[in-house]
């Protein structure tokens, strides 16, 4: 993945426990300031690390570390650096997430070796879509769900989200997720 | 090309007629100006920024291949594209306008799927973000490695000023050693041979001090130093460097007195080695900069927080205004009047860091010519006392002597011939062995009590060497000589299967300590067998003086009391014990009595009370008789000469 990632995993640890915290983890991984190039592609092995290392230093099980980043990733570190973009992408979590194959082709033109997860959705009535996650990568769902979790609050749309069939194998992931919204009255 | 195939291709284009009036208007484009109607005036709806001047289709045709900029009247779109002429229409082909739009805060209104596929205006939004990103990484890497450079130059100063403090402050102890060792060679020099050999201890062991500044600190600097926290007593700690410094403090004709606060506990958990050494800085530089007055050692608690606070005040010269910031500071050295002081100037800033390791906090009050006080805040555990522990006023055991067989092996002679003095002067049979195999060797031949054993030799080092004597004998204890330093030795020792080890080069208490480990010990005094000697002095009176300096006026006062009052208490049940012939109960009277009676210098009872001891030890009844009919006028004759110390007269 691209050190991208590894910038918005070190802005979520230090913007929330300080940035003696993250050198902590960044020791552990064994990694230090080089692996934060942000237009440089690194080797899924150190990203995994990464997100190892914080879930241990946060006390939190990796996949619930993965749920927090998702929901950081997409409330508070994309809008920052990529504000206009994600604004074009769409004005609300559905619209968004039509558009979000859109996006990740226009970004894999300035990033060459991107490979990001395709999302392919169906609309099955006006307040509920279907949205089938697939990756070449395993593990990485939990990520998805807090994305997915933090939509909610960059709309102000209160949503819920199951998830209908999981599936996982060499070939990657495959996560079928179901989403309705909800009217508070 | 069939209208919505263009419509998929190109997201905003729209078509007019010959009069310039919309005809056809995309979904998308539509969806960005609603209520913009078939046969509307492309005027109406656009002011076409470039080409300027177009009014008719005249004007339009004439300009068909310039790029269009448009702005919707509205201002909610911008496009950009160019006019194609269709048979007698015009079709418009385009994309967001995104700089106009993003200059005039318009493009939230835009989505993605506004754009062509092929469009790059996204992509150089995209690239515009990532290269802001970029140049933050470079930033960040710019200020890391700046911390870094600055890091490494503060460190490569403070290793050439360490050199160069360490090579002096060592080179001056040493070229003393030399010199008076060198003199002590000419035979010419006989008549100051004590004065040589004093210098050369002195400096030797200020060499000696200079060393242990420089391993202790750069063992700091490493972080490799941590705090070993054990049980101990607070007045052990505190006496015990009264006791060390008193000499130079009498020397100098200086009061040095401790008082420890009554509602202070008598134990603690803490690293009492590194407790010492602080103290033991604090009281020398106290006694160093005082030339008249007194140096006191103070021990309470600190309201609210109970920390313990320990503070050593003087009367000296004080610490000028300018010098109190920088005296923590390493390399620090002391000015007074036009010349520096000598010295490492490592000692306090070596006491602020052990002081820091515990999670304390050191500070000085001064002001020059009216003295300094040197306050020290730990944060210590009170601690339960081990069993066994009874009165304070027990006394320091006596001089040390052992008996048994200690083979020492080191490849150096000169150690060799110094370990074997030591050693044969604490009354040990030693013999030397100068390699592994010579040790081995001898250990087959003889039954040894102890090993001392160099670590690091040639050919067969100490650790070898210790294995293949425990192959030979598995109980025999081995203790490691060595010069390393670091952390855990007894464990790294242990598991190569040595008893225990000791730092070179050897200090008297800690070679003393191991031994009592291994060897049985017996008191170099007279054997308690033969009755005192009469002639012995009741009192001696500089013992009474010392204690009277150590503790102060007032302390002494109370103590003297309570000694008095306990002497007269402990013979009557001394004696009450021996009507029932209970020879324990008779021995652990005599026992505890001769320790406090000690403290205050009463020689002739403590010689009595010792022989009553060791006689009921070996259950000689006889041999009690004479020494316990004495005891009573013994003890009467000395309680009166406590009293009144100026009384002269040592016999009863």
């Amino acid at each position: 993945m691209y050190g991208v990632i590894h910038s918005a995993l070190k802005q979520m640890v230090v913007d929330r426990h300080g940035t003696e915290c993250w050198q902590r983890l960044s020791s552990a991984a064994g990694h230090g300031q080089e692996a934060m190039l942000t237009m440089r592609p690194y080797d899924d092995a150190v990203t995994l690390s990464l997100i190892e290392a914080t879930a241990k230093v946060l006390d939190l099980r990796v996949e619930e570390a993965l749920r927090v980043f998702g929901r950081y990733w997409i409330i508070d570190f994309a809008p920052g650096s990529y504000g206009t973009l994600l604004a074009h992408t769409g004005h609300d979590t559905f619209s968004f997430l039509d558009n979000l194959n859109n996006l990740h082709d226009r970004i894999a033109t300035a990033f060459a070796e991107f490979r990001p997860p395709v999302f392919t959705v169906e609309r099955v009535s006006p307040d509920t879509m279907r949205v089938n996650y697939h990756s070449t990568r395993q593990g990485l769902t939990p990520f998805v769900v807090g994305l997915l979790e933090g939509m909610q609050d960059r709309f102000d749309e209160p949503m819920t989200v199951t998830i209908e069939a999981e599936e996982t194998g060499e070939h990657g992931d495959h996560t079928t997720f179901l989403l309705r919204r909800r009217h508070e009255d | 090309m069939k209208t919505d195939v263009l419509d998929q291709v190109f997201p905003m284009q729209f078509r007019i007629d010959s009069k310039l009036d919309l005809t056809h208007l995309s979904p998308r484009l539509r969806r960005h100006l609603p209520g913009v109607d078939r046969g509307t005036p492309l005027l109406d709806v656009f002011t076409i920024h470039r080409p300027q001047g177009i009014r008719t289709n005249a004007d339009l045709c004439r300009q068909i291949d310039a790029i269009f900029l448009l702005v919707a009247r509205d201002h909610e779109i911008a496009l950009r594209g160019q006019v194609l002429e269709v048979g007698d229409s015009f079709r418009f082909i385009g994309m967001p306008w995104l700089a106009w739009m993003s200059r005039h805060d318009r493009d939230s209104s835009l989505e993605l799927t506004d754009f062509p596929k092929f469009d790059s205006q996204m992509d150089q939004q995209f690239y515009l973000a990532t290269q802001q990103s970029m140049v933050r990484d470079l930033e960040a890497l710019n200020a890391e490695l700046h911390v870094l450079r600055e890091a490494e130059q503060d460190a490569s100063r403070m290793r050439s000023d360490f050199f160069a403090v360490m090579s002096h402050e060592m080179r001056t102890p040493l070229n003393g050693v030399m010199s008076a060792l060198s003199l002590l060679r000419d035979p010419r020099r006989i008549a100051d041979r004590d004065r040589l050999i004093e210098i050369a201890d002195v400096s030797a062991n200020q060499l000696m001090a200079v060393i242990n500044h420089a391993l202790d600190y750069s063992k700091i600097d490493a972080g490799a130093m941590e705090p070993e926290i054990d049980t101990f007593r607070l007045e052990d700690l505190i006496h015990g460097v009264i006791d060390v410094a008193m000499p130079r403090a009498q020397e100098k004709e200086l009061d040095l007195q401790s008082r420890i606060d009554p509602n202070v506990p008598s134990h603690f958990e803490g690293d009492f080695d590194k407790l010492r050494q602080i103290l033991m800085n604090l009281v020398g530089n106290a006694i160093k900069y005082t030339d008249a007055g007194s140096v006191t050692v103070t021990a309470d608690l600190e309201p609210g927080t109970g920390r313990l606070h320990l503070e050593v005040s003087d009367t000296g010269c004080g610490i000028a205004e300018n010098q109190r910031s920088e005296i923590f500071r390493p390399y620090w050295t002391r000015v007074r009047g036009d010349h520096r002081e000598a010295g490492t100037g490592l000692g306090l800033h070596i006491c602020q860091r052990l002081v820091q390791l515990m999670e304390g906090e050191i500070d000085v009050y001064s002001r020059p010519d009216a003295g300094s006080r040197f306050v020290v805040m730990l944060p210590l555990a009170v601690a339960v006392p081990p069993p066994g522990i009874t009165t304070p006023a027990e006394t320091a055991l006596p001089a040390a002597a052992f008996s048994g067989c200690v083979l020492i092996v080191d490849d150096n002679e000169t150690n060799l011939l110094l370990g074997e003095m030591i050693l044969e002067g604490l009354g040990l049979t030693v013999s030397r062995a100068t390699s592994g195999r010579e040790a081995i060797g001898l250990a087959e031949n003889q039954y040894l009590d102890l090993v001392l054993m160099d670590i690091a030799m040639p050919d067969m080092d100490g650790i070898e060497t210790t294995q293949k004597l425990l192959r030979h004998r598995r109980d025999l204890p081995v203790v490691a000589l060595t010069a390393h330093v670091g952390t855990d030795l007894a464990g790294f020792y242990a598991s190569r299967g040595f008893s225990g080890y000791l730092r070179k080069p050897l200090e008297h208490e800690a070679l003393v300590g191991e031994l009592e480990r291994w060897l049985p010990r017996h008191h170099l005094h007279t054997e308690y067998s033969d009755p005192p000697e009469p002639d012995k002095e009741l009192l001696e009176t500089s013992t009474l003086a010392l204690l009277k300096r150590r503790v102060g006026q007032g302390n002494f006062e109370r103590i003297r009391g309570l000694f008095l009052s306990e002497t007269e208490r402990r013979i009557a049940l001394m004696l009450a014990a021996w009507v029932r012939r209970d020879l324990d109960a008779v021995r652990n009277h005599a026992h505890s009595l001769a320790g406090s009676a000690g403290t205050f210098g009463c020689e002739r009872l403590v010689d009595e009370l010792r022989a009553i001891e060791h006689a009921c030890s070996t259950h000689e009844c006889e041999r009690v008789i004479p020494l316990i009919t004495g005891i009573e006028a013994t003890a009467s004759a000395t309680l009166d000469r406590v009293r009144n110390p100026a009384q002269g007269g040592s016999n009863p």
